[in-house]
């Protein structure tokens, strides 16, 4: 099969797959059958947060990310539906919100994130009802563990714990605080007064949100109510005693038993910085001493409790390790937000947007009329340049619509993507009309100065697609590296326009090597084509194959002879024929092609495939 | 017209008529350099007109108004925020653009209702976007260090196709042009710009550094074969290349200006500002940069660059050695047989071509 058809058919079998791929997916349901719009074109607010480390030290992806899920907890928190939160162009967290978002929201979002290291006081049932009760399946988690510093369980679900103190309500409330010191240590139980009591029972965690902004916003010296994550747990915590800004470091590495055998799970290590090993090495003391309401203390990271360890030993020289049946992946989540805690982040609302439904609407409709008329232009253009050629510019262009159609909705609707049209990605594919188009005239143009140069029209195609190819590759990658540039370095709208960009220019190429040329080598086969007919758009006579008087070539012909074009091979003046010959020859060491016929057999090879011989052959003859 | 075109295309890639690109090559430095110097130097004094994305602030945006009175939103604005003295332009046929200070969250809903009620339409018609200070600062820095990474991967990547580093140079230099002078343009015209705008800035860079290549390939391939024959000069090459590329460059010129053209149009006259315009606006004013930097710089550099290489510059002697020798008896001819046998790349072939005589 010629590599004409195998192109064609590969073209046609991306199609359907692209095609048949989203069908399904619709049928299957969860699918939409075109691209989602982006927020300019649909209506809705975009907030941009611009991320910063309060010392201005650098923030890396894996802080971003953590700071990515830390907002879209808060954004839940305030019950927004349908967020998408991602991280662009480095450090920017972008909001997208359908509708309206209100101020309180709005505030939620500014604040700092950051951690903090407190004794547990007491673990409640996550009602907000009710007296304290043993809930949340207490084990024996820390007994596997411990050969470390201290180890314990990582989920506060299966958190070990004594001392359940809302009991002890009898304990008197504090004497005079003491200046600038706590006025107990802050595991004391002395911290239980009626209020914190009440305020303990009264908070719900069955919707852990809730309760997220009131903890995060508590003071550093004093006790606060928190919940865990997935709203199974209610703590009662001390006042800070270390804050995540002291983490130095922290890493994952497998467990191993005291035979130093693997156990098949991992551990979290962590390190303190020089001035807080000592707080730290004071409350794990303390703690594991019995000192302590409880034997726990609770990592609490933007008003939740992620991890609440029992203490299995104390840790005195600012190392520690968490452990307790961990995957691999939960180790390096609570090491990354360990590692996070260490640089708390700030927030500023860099840019804030909210777009109405109608002027979206009104920029899409504007926007495609603009597209089309500019597709009209462009292929009037062409069928003034390119006569009839032009229908293989047009046919192309539609394809590539099609394609660019299917794919932006194949990446809209794969949620890992989740692409939505802007109107910058409208003007990206109004723009890539451009730069298909071009590759058309390119390569066309390529062709006629082959047959300018006394090539078969048929020889002229493949010849000068072997030029055009290099052309168009090499064009078409500055584009995407323009496009993977802007993209990679981007927000926002400048984001969109180069997804696109970078979508079309691939598309670009995949339709001029599997559509473009592959019917331009069908078409030339025709008569139409294949002879140059005059409305063909490669018709040697209007090239300048034959315009009378032509200097230093002293061939001579006449207007009348224009029929005549395809007796333009043997009719060529032996010394343009040489030098063909002996460029052709040239070529072919220098491209290794195997054929070398002899100059007597040029009118069958023309450097052309061996399929073409015969199509060469009936062009040499005369009509 | 289209078959003058095509014939003035045909005359072009046979040679029997020259543009003077490379031999007049210092005027057209010259003529692009005052162009620069002048638009920047107008464009330096005016400042330009950043934005609100640049400046920071806030905006509003009220479509579907049904009386275009700015003084309505002035009002409203005044009375609301007095010491706010608000920039009111109508947007097409039906939308106010009003842009403010930077106000918090709570005066921006406020504003954005009274507008509403002002001007009679409902609340969901009117946009509001706030532009905080770090996003100004910060947006301006990427996308200083967005041309910076571009530039640089592009000059390797140029330099690795062409392998050769002076083409590289040369592209990089027609490029540095474009962008000088669609900044000029923006600058001296005093148009607005916002992320649009550097989009469409960016993107002239891919588009100018798209027609330098079409050129460059056709002088690569000119080139190849330079030293085995003795009529023409590198210079001569390459100012043929650029000539035979001459049609395909306005070609693809006017077929990227015409969908970035109607953006354009519709943009302006029917939306008014915003995203359509800006990028649409930066693309046309690049694109023709591009086109005329790809023609009349890029050969010209190039040869500048190269002509002192030993190679080549001995080339040159010899090429004229043999015209002042050998070429007396057919001077006239030979420069015809020069320019139409460009492609020639032996001189085997051309030697023949001569002796055996061209009429048969």
């Amino acid at each position: 099969m010629p590599a004409r058809r195998i192109a064609l058919l590969a073209l046609a079998v991306l199609i359907l797959l692209l095609g048949g791929g989203i069908g399904a997916g619709v049928w299957k349901g969860g699918w939409q059958p075109a691209p989602k719009l982006a927020l300019d074109l649909e209506g809705g607010t975009q907030i941009i947060l611009q991320t910063t480390t309060r010392d201005g030290s650098a923030i890396d992806a894996a802080a971003m990310e953590q700071a990515r899920e830390i907002i879209g907890q808060r954004v839940n928190a305030m019950g927004v539906s349908e967020t998408e939160i991602s991280v662009q162009g480095g450090t920017n967290i972008v909001i997208d919100v359908p509708g309206q978002l209100d101020q309180k929201t709005s505030e939620a979002l500014r604040q700092t994130a950051s951690m903090s290291f407190r004794p547990v006081l007491g673990i409640v049932a996550p009602e907000g009802s009710g007296g304290a009760s043993d809930e949340g399946g207490a084990s024996d988690g820390g007994a596997e563990a411990g050969e470390e510093t201290s180890s314990s369980e990582p989920d506060p679900s299966q958190l070990q714990f004594e001392g359940l103190l809302s009991e002890d309500s009898s304990l008197a409330p504090a004497d005079a605080p003491a200046d600038g010191e706590l006025q107990f240590p802050a595991w004391s139980m002395e911290w239980m007064t009626p209020e914190i009591q009440t305020e303990l029972m009264e908070a719900d965690c069955t919707d852990p949100s809730a309760q997220q902004e009131k903890t995060s916003e508590a003071p550093a010296d004093e006790p606060v109510v928190a919940c865990d994550p997935e709203g199974t747990q209610k703590f009662l915590l001390g006042p800070e005693v270390v804050a995540g800004s002291s983490i130095a470091g922290s890493s994952v590495a497998a467990d191993v038993n005291p035979g130093g055998q693997s156990t098949g799970y991992y551990v979290v290590n962590m390190q303190f910085k020089k001035d807080a090993t000592k707080s730290f090495g004071d409350m794990t003391s303390a703690l594991y001493g019995g000192e302590g309401a409880t034997g726990a203390f609770g990592i609490v990271l933007d008003g939740q409790v992620i991890s609440a360890p029992e203490v299995q030993d104390p840790s005195l020289g600012g190392e520690a390790s968490i452990s307790g049946n961990f995957s691999q992946e939960d180790a390096s989540q609570l090491s990354d937000q360990l590692r996070f805690g260490a640089l708390p982040l700030e927030f500023e609302v860099a840019s804030e947007s909210q777009i109405s439904a109608t002027l979206g609407t009104d920029q899409l409709e504007m926007g495609l009329i603009a597209g089309l008329i500019g597709l009209a232009l462009v292929v009037a253009y062409a069928f003034a340049q390119y006569r009839a050629l032009a229908s293989v510019t047009t046919a192309s262009l539609a394809i590539m619509g099609l394609l660019t159609y299917l794919t932006l909705t194949v990446l809209s609707n794969i949620p890992d993507i989740g692409y939505r049209l802007s109107l910058a990605g409208v003007v990206g594919m109004i723009v890539a009309i451009a730069f298909t188009a071009d590759s058309f005239i390119v390569y066309f143009e390529r062709v006629r100065d082959e047959i300018r140069d006394g090539r078969g029209i048929v020889a002229a195609v493949d010849h000068g697609w072997d030029r055009a190819k290099r052309t168009i590759l090499a064009s078409d990658s500055v584009n995407l590296l323009a496009a993977v540039v802007l993209y990679a370095l981007s927000t926002g709208s400048v984001r969109g326009f180069a997804f696109v960009l970078g979508v079309t220019t691939v598309l670009d190429l995949v339709v001029v090597f599997l559509f473009t040329h592959p019917v331009l080598q069908v078409l030339v086969r025709t008569r139409f084509f294949g002879k140059g007919h005059p409305w063909s758009g490669l018709d040697p006579a209007m090239l300048g194959r034959s315009v009378p008087s032509y200097a230093g070539r002293g061939r001579f012909r006449s207007l009348a002879e224009r029929g005549d074009e395809d007796e333009e091979t043997a009719r060529e003046p032996l010394a343009a024929r040489k030098a063909r010959l002996a460029r052709e020859a040239a070529e072919r060491e220098r491209t290794g092609s195997p054929s070398t016929p002899a100059p007597e057999a040029r009118r069958t090879s023309s450097g052309a495939d061996a399929t073409d011989t015969t199509d060469d052959d009936s062009e040499g003859t005369s009509r | 017209m289209t078959a003058t075109f095509s014939r003035f295309g045909n005359d072009l890639h046979a040679g029997r008529r020259t543009v003077p690109i490379v031999r007049r090559r210092r005027t057209w430095y010259l003529f692009s350099l005052i162009a620069v110097v002048l638009l920047l130097g107008i464009a330096g004094v005016r400042g330009p007109n950043l934005g609100i994305e640049f400046t920071g602030g806030s905006e509003f945006q009220v479509a579907g108004v049904a009386d275009t009175e700015q003084s309505t939103a002035r009002d409203i604005v005044r009375e609301q925020l007095p010491d706010n003295e608000p920039k009111v332009t109508v947007l097409g046929r039906d939308t106010m653009r009003v842009q403010t200070e930077q106000l918090d969250s709570g005066e921006t809903a406020a504003l954005a209702e009274e507008l509403a009620s002002g001007y009679g339409v409902d609340t969901d018609a009117v946009s509001t976007s706030y532009i905080g200070p770090v996003w100004s600062g910060d947006i301006t820095q990427k996308m200083l260090r967005g041309v910076l990474v571009f530039l640089l991967l592009v000059a390797a990547t140029m330099a690795l196709y062409f392998r050769n580093l002076k083409a590289s140079l040369a592209a990089m230099g027609a490029l540095i042009h474009d962008m000088l002078i669609t900044a000029g343009v923006y600058g001296v015209v005093g148009l607005e710009i916002t992320p649009g705008t550097v989009i469409g800035f960016l993107t002239v860079m891919g588009y100018s550094l798209y027609d330098t290549i079409v050129v460059f390939d056709k002088v690569r391939e000119n080139t190849a074969d330079l030293t085995s024959q003795t009529r023409a000069t590198f210079a001569d090459q390459v100012e043929l290349a650029a000539n035979q590329t001459l049609v395909r460059s306005i070609n693809t010129s006017v077929v990227a200006l015409l969908p970035v053209g109607s953006i354009l149009a519709i943009g302006s006259f029917l939306l008014g500002a915003g995203t359509l315009k800006d990028i649409s606006l930066a693309l046309f004013i690049g694109i023709i940069a591009g086109t005329y930097s790809s023609i009349f710089l890029a050969p010209g550099i190039l040869v500048d660059l190269r002509r002192r290489e030993p190679e080549i510059a001995q080339h040159g002697e010899q090429v004229l050695q043999a015209r002042r020798s050998g070429g007396e008896s057919g001077v006239a001819g030979d420069r015809a047989v020069n320019r139409s046998d460009g492609e020639l790349e032996g001189t085997a072939a051309r030697g023949a071509a001569e002796s055996n005589g061209e009429r048969r």
